[in-house]
């Protein structure tokens, strides 16, 4: 039967492509030194619940989001009120600067503790920004890590604000 | 100073566990089982650089024991959040309190025998397990020197979950936790705190 026989190759291709597809994915080959935590988000294409905060602490949340963005990864951020993501800004009574927790594949808590920022900054505005970097890497699923890199606890958040290229490379290879 | 810290301490816990009873009945859409807190800190290179930035350095046991807590911001004074942003709110964070009864004090206004509140992030409850990344809770009657930093609304914190904690050991040593390579002794504690 032609139909029959069309559909079986048309599921044969399909099977060979998907195949292909597979393990062309499964060929990509991880970063050598690889560092993801398996509590990020489910995709790169990460929605966040509008916030709304002086111009002075837009202006680095603002570009955190387009730090990943502007990298060459799936990584994209931006706000939407279906979110249920969101982005703290508040004074903690706690000793770190930024926070995150998955409340859902598709849901995360991004907190930024003005009261540590505030008096550790030398550049403001820089050290938000690599700190809401940081957070965003958590929900791109990267670790803590000790080399060259926005996840290393040691960086200098006063001046590196950007994803490095191996927190680039790790998006990469997870997404 | 000293006895209003420890009420201080006192009152916010009762009025965290009061909030975390409301936060408990209003419910939550996402239950998972484990919740993995990851948290960035300050990094510290000396225990110069711990002490200096440390508003109480203590030696002390922990006692046997541990409340665990939901920790709620207040809500806003006349303004009403929306609601990722209130469900996110009345999340918090869960807390494990701890009671450090100090036997020397190297920095703060704190007096041996006075009772410290200690607070680190993570702890079971509602079934759930909140843990933090890297951190490393406090063991009940184990002896420490503690670097931490003191709120008047709530427990003390450490400035660094790995960095600021030294378990105590025979001969008064104080030992490092696995990834901390910061090095200290209770000699150099007291040099510094006499300088």
């Amino acid at each position: 039967m032609p139909f029959r026989l069309s559909s079986v190759r048309r599921s044969s291709l399909a099977a060979a492509a998907l195949t292909a597809a597979l393990v062309a994915t499964q060929a990509v080959p991880a970063p050598a030194l690889a560092h993801w935590n398996g509590t990020g988000q489910l995709n790169a294409y990460i929605s966040i619940y509008p916030y709304n905060y002086n111009d002075t602490w837009m202006a680095p949340l603002d570009r955190s989001l387009s730090n990943w963005n502007a990298t060459a990864s799936p990584a994209y951020f931006y706000k939407d009120r279906l979110s249920n993501s969101t982005l703290t800004v508040t004074s903690y009574s706690d000793t770190w600067y930024g926070y995150y927790q998955a409340c859902g594949s598709s849901c995360m808590y991004v907190r930024v503790n003005s009261r540590t920022i505030n008096r550790d900054a030398s550049n403001w505005s820089n050290f938000v920004t690599s700190v809401v970097v940081h957070e965003l890497g958590h929900g791109l699923n990267l670790a803590h890590n000790d080399i060259t890199s926005i996840m290393n606890h040691g960086r200098n958040r006063n001046s590196m604000t950007t994803p490095q290229s191996h927190d680039v490379a790790d998006v990469n290879a997870y997404y | 100073m000293k006895p209003q810290l420890i009420a201080r301490a006192a009152g916010a816990l009762v009025l965290v566990a009061a909030t975390a009873a409301c936060a408990t009945e209003a419910g939550h859409a996402h239950h998972p089982d484990n919740v993995l807190y990851r948290a960035d800190y300050p990094s510290y290179r000396t225990a110069d650089e711990l002490f200096e930035r440390a508003t109480v350095v203590v030696q002390g046991r922990i006692a046997s024991g541990k409340q665990v807590i939901r920790v709620v911001q207040a809500p806003p004074q006349g303004k009403t959040l929306a609601a990722p942003q209130e469900a996110e709110r009345r999340e918090g964070m869960v807390v494990t309190v701890r009671t450090v009864t100090v036997s020397r004090v190297f920095k703060g206004a704190v007096q041996p025998g006075d009772v410290v509140q200690v607070k680190q992030l993570g702890g079971k409850l509602d079934g759930v397990t909140y843990s933090e990344e890297h951190g490393v809770p406090l063991q009940d009657n184990g002896q420490y020197t503690l670097f931490l930093e003191t709120y008047a609304d709530q427990p003390a914190s450490l400035l660094n979950p790995v960095q600021a904690q030294y378990p105590v050991e025979s001969g008064n040593a104080l030992r490092s936790l696995p990834g901390n390579e910061i090095s200290t002794s209770i000699t150099q504690l007291a040099k510094l705190a006499r300088d």
